[in-house]
């Protein structure tokens, strides 16, 4: 199972970081001290070996002994635990001493064994007694003898439980001082981490132009105060922006709305004849008609902004879109004796969702068309831009002679509801919005737009689009009335 | 306006009064004899005890909803076609509502002309289609489809395609009132609202208008103020 909070968890961690650290301490210690021990022994039996050749003699029956009385001090631990076995290097044991009794300390000689210096080597006896053997070779009388010595290991076991006993009887109580000043340190750490989340959580939908304080900026914690203060931002934007659209809608609603209340308010004030009733509720049904088209807009927009439309992308020619767009917007064009010309060089391909990327070059066209004065002329134009990141881009140039934008608006034409003349709003039709859907279509696409303008001169807007491939050279222009 | 003749029996499930009356008035103007209920069980228990050549289905009704009831009748065999009528206009919610088993959609707020050529259409629907007509007159105008040819009296007329197709459907649907969506949706193929293609259909009238009815002293080709368009001769 896995500990809720990060406190217990990092406590965790670091008590078992510092229980592992300890454990290979200890055994560490262990094998050193099992090593100096094992090595004191050896050092020791060397010492008792010498001892004893000088202590061996062979009696005249020619067996040999060992002048056993000769050590002062017969309680030595030396002499209690000296097991100790002569052999002729035939094999023949000559001699075993009373502590070894008839165990044998290794049966036959093997080759070289003791013959130069000391042999050391940990043996089992046959009742299963561990115990470290030094062999070495020695003459008595001229006679080559081996003697074996060895010390039974069960001290040596004894120290090394002691030891790793007393280490371990002191694990318990450091992991439970590690677990203390771990938890205290963990909670002290985390303390601004806490301080932060209930400051965060005083910040509501209503209050959101409060920020959470940086007391650091450098360190973790300040930079996930100046995140979190990233994503107050943001949110308080769009917060901000909902709140603009919602009233702009409103707002937008309402102009229809008056119009069909005092239409209808008006015609049942007075007597009328059935023609003028029919032209009334006529008028009516238009003011029902735009409030229709706003709501339809709307709601294209929001789910947009909900990111509900799932795209539905195919590679297509966007010459053949452009035409389109003009065979659409042709007959708005002719009747105010306008031109529309395109000037492509070669077609691109793109892969977008045709039908919206087709939506947006259709409102940017009409658009061109809506304000450019009769007789004037709307410029297409297809280019390549310079490749990015090896990609092929396309530009699409769309001019109008019309009065233009000025420079403090290009930034709002392609916001909700922006018109750049809010007296002509309702003769020259459509809710503001043709622009706010082309963006959004373009971008939703992958691509870009934008929009200059030279006053008196007329505006361009300009939709830029990754190209998959070339469809072709074209030749030089189409023209159409 | 054509009376009760046609026989066709027209169920409307809608619990919206003014739609319901405003719907009604138009089916029964249509020739249509329409039986109206408020709620899905009334409509649910009459579906199983008389005959309807067509249900008209809101969504969204009280206790059940429609969606309920399309299922029990589609469960239930009942094959007639069914328009639904709703408010939610989410690919999703049309396609709920057609895998549900209607044959078509209609998202309010939508043009009564509309409506009734979707009910039109729904009714055509299964029956043997009559060969497509060619010939039209109307008064002294008289076009022929497929010589691509229309001629008011001995004046041969000078359209374009698009001004002709415009002609053929309003003569498609004479006497009766076109709205812009249809327009729209029939003659332009497009499918969505946020063109400027109300405009475009403006100016086209106004042309096709300019060549067929300008010169000649009876007109034939009127606007409906707020609906839409209708191709007529007027009794004067």
């Amino acid at each position: 199972m896995r500990p809720r909070n990060v406190r217990t968890r990092l406590t965790l961690w670091y008590i078992s970081i510092f229980g592992a650290g300890l454990i290979v301490y200890i055994c560490g210690a262990a094998v050193l001290q099992y090593w100096q021990l094992t090595s004191q022994i050896y050092n020791a039996e060397i010492q008792d070996v010498e001892t004893a050749e000088g202590l061996l003699y062979f009696k005249s029956d020619g067996s040999l002994a060992m002048n056993e009385e000769y050590h002062n001090r017969p309680e030595s631990l030396a002499l209690l635990d000296r097991m100790m076995e002569v052999l002729g290097l035939d094999g023949a044991v000559l001699y075993r001493n009373k502590r070894l009794g008839d165990r044998d300390l290794g049966g036959k000689p093997f080759p070289l064994e003791g013959e130069s210096g000391y042999y050391e080597r940990s043996f089992r006896l046959a009742d299963g007694t561990r115990v470290l053997r030094i062999s070495h070779i020695h003459s008595i009388n001229g006679r080559p003898l081996l003697i074996r010595l060895a010390y039974s290991t069960a001290r040596l076991q004894h120290r090394m439980v002691e030891l790793i006993g007393v280490l371990l009887l002191a694990l318990p109580a450091a992991l439970a001082i590690a677990w203390f000043a771990g938890f205290h340190v963990t909670r002290r750490a985390l303390a601004p981490l806490e301080d932060l989340a209930r400051r965060t959580e005083q910040i509501t939908a209503t209050r959101l132009r409060d920020r959470v304080p940086v007391e650091n900026p450098d360190d973790e914690l300040g930079h996930i105060a100046r995140v979190l203060n990233g994503l107050l931002a943001r949110l308080e934007n769009s917060f901000e922006q909902l709140r603009r659209f919602t009233s702009d809608a409103s707002h937008e609603l309402r102009t229809p709305l008056a119009a069909l209340r005092s239409v209808g308010e008006m015609g049942l004030q007075g007597e009328y004849s059935a023609a003028e009733y029919r032209d009334t509720i006529g008028s009516m049904l238009e003011e029902v008609a735009r409030l229709t088209r706003m709501v339809e807009s709307l709601l294209t927009m929001s789910r947009a902004d909900a990111g509900e439309f799932r795209l539905q992308t195919s590679v297509f020619s966007v010459m053949d879109l452009v035409r389109e767009g003009i065979a659409l917007v042709e007959v708005l064009a002719e009747e105010k004796d306008q031109q529309i010309e395109v000037i492509a060089k070669e077609d691109f391909a793109v892969m977008a969702d045709r039908l919206f990327l087709r939506q947006a070059i259709v409102n940017v066209l009409h658009n061109a068309v809506k304000y450019s004065p009769p007789g004037s002329t709307v410029r297409i134009a297809l280019s390549r831009l310079p490749p990015v990141d090896g990609k092929t881009w396309m530009l699409l140039e769309v001019a109008d002679e019309g009065p233009g934008i000025r420079e403090e608006d290009r930034a709002k034409v392609f916001d909700r509801f922006y018109r750049v003349d809010e007296g002509r709003s309702q003769d020259a039709g459509g809710a503001g919005l043709g622009l706010a859907i082309a963006k959004w279509a373009v971008q939703a696409n992958g691509g870009d737009i934008d929009v200059r303008s030279a006053p008196v001169r007329g505006a361009s807007f300009f939709i830029k689009m990754p190209s998959v491939s070339e469809v072709g050279q074209r030749d030089s222009a189409a023209s159409s009335s | 306006m054509k009376m009760a003749e046609s026989g066709v029996r027209v169920l409307f499930i809608e619990d919206e009064k003014k739609i319901a009356g405003a719907v009604c008035g138009a089916l029964i103007a249509e020739g249509y004899s329409v039986t109206a209920t408020t709620t899905a069980e009334e409509g649910f228990y009459i579906l199983h005890n008389q005959e309807f050549d067509l249900v008209l289905l809101d969504l969204m009704l009280p206790i059940r909803s429609g969606l309920e009831i399309l299922k029990d009748m589609r469960k239930w065999g009942l094959k007639v076609p069914v328009l639904i009528l709703t408010s939610k206009d989410s690919i999703e919610d049309r396609v709920v509502g057609l895998d549900a088993g209607a044959d078509d959609y209609m998202v309010k707020p939508f043009a009564i002309p509309e409506l009734l050529a979707r009910v039109r259409a729904l009714l055509r629907r299964g029956k043997k289609e009559g060969p497509n007509r060619l010939r039209f007159q109307v008064c002294d105008l008289e076009v022929d489809v497929s010589a691509r040819e229309a001629r008011r009296g001995a004046q041969l007329l000078d359209l374009t395609a698009k001004e002709f197709s415009l002609l053929e459907y309003l003569l498609m649907n004479e006497g009766r009132v076109v709205s812009r969506e249809m327009l729209a949706r029939d003659v332009w193929k497009e499918t969505s609202r946020h063109t400027p293609i109300d405009n475009v259909i403006d100016v086209q009238i106004a042309r096709l208008r300019r060549k067929i009815d300008d010169p000649f002293p009876n007109k034939l080709l009127h606007t409906v103020r707020g609906i839409g368009f209708v191709l007529r001769e007027d009794k004067q």
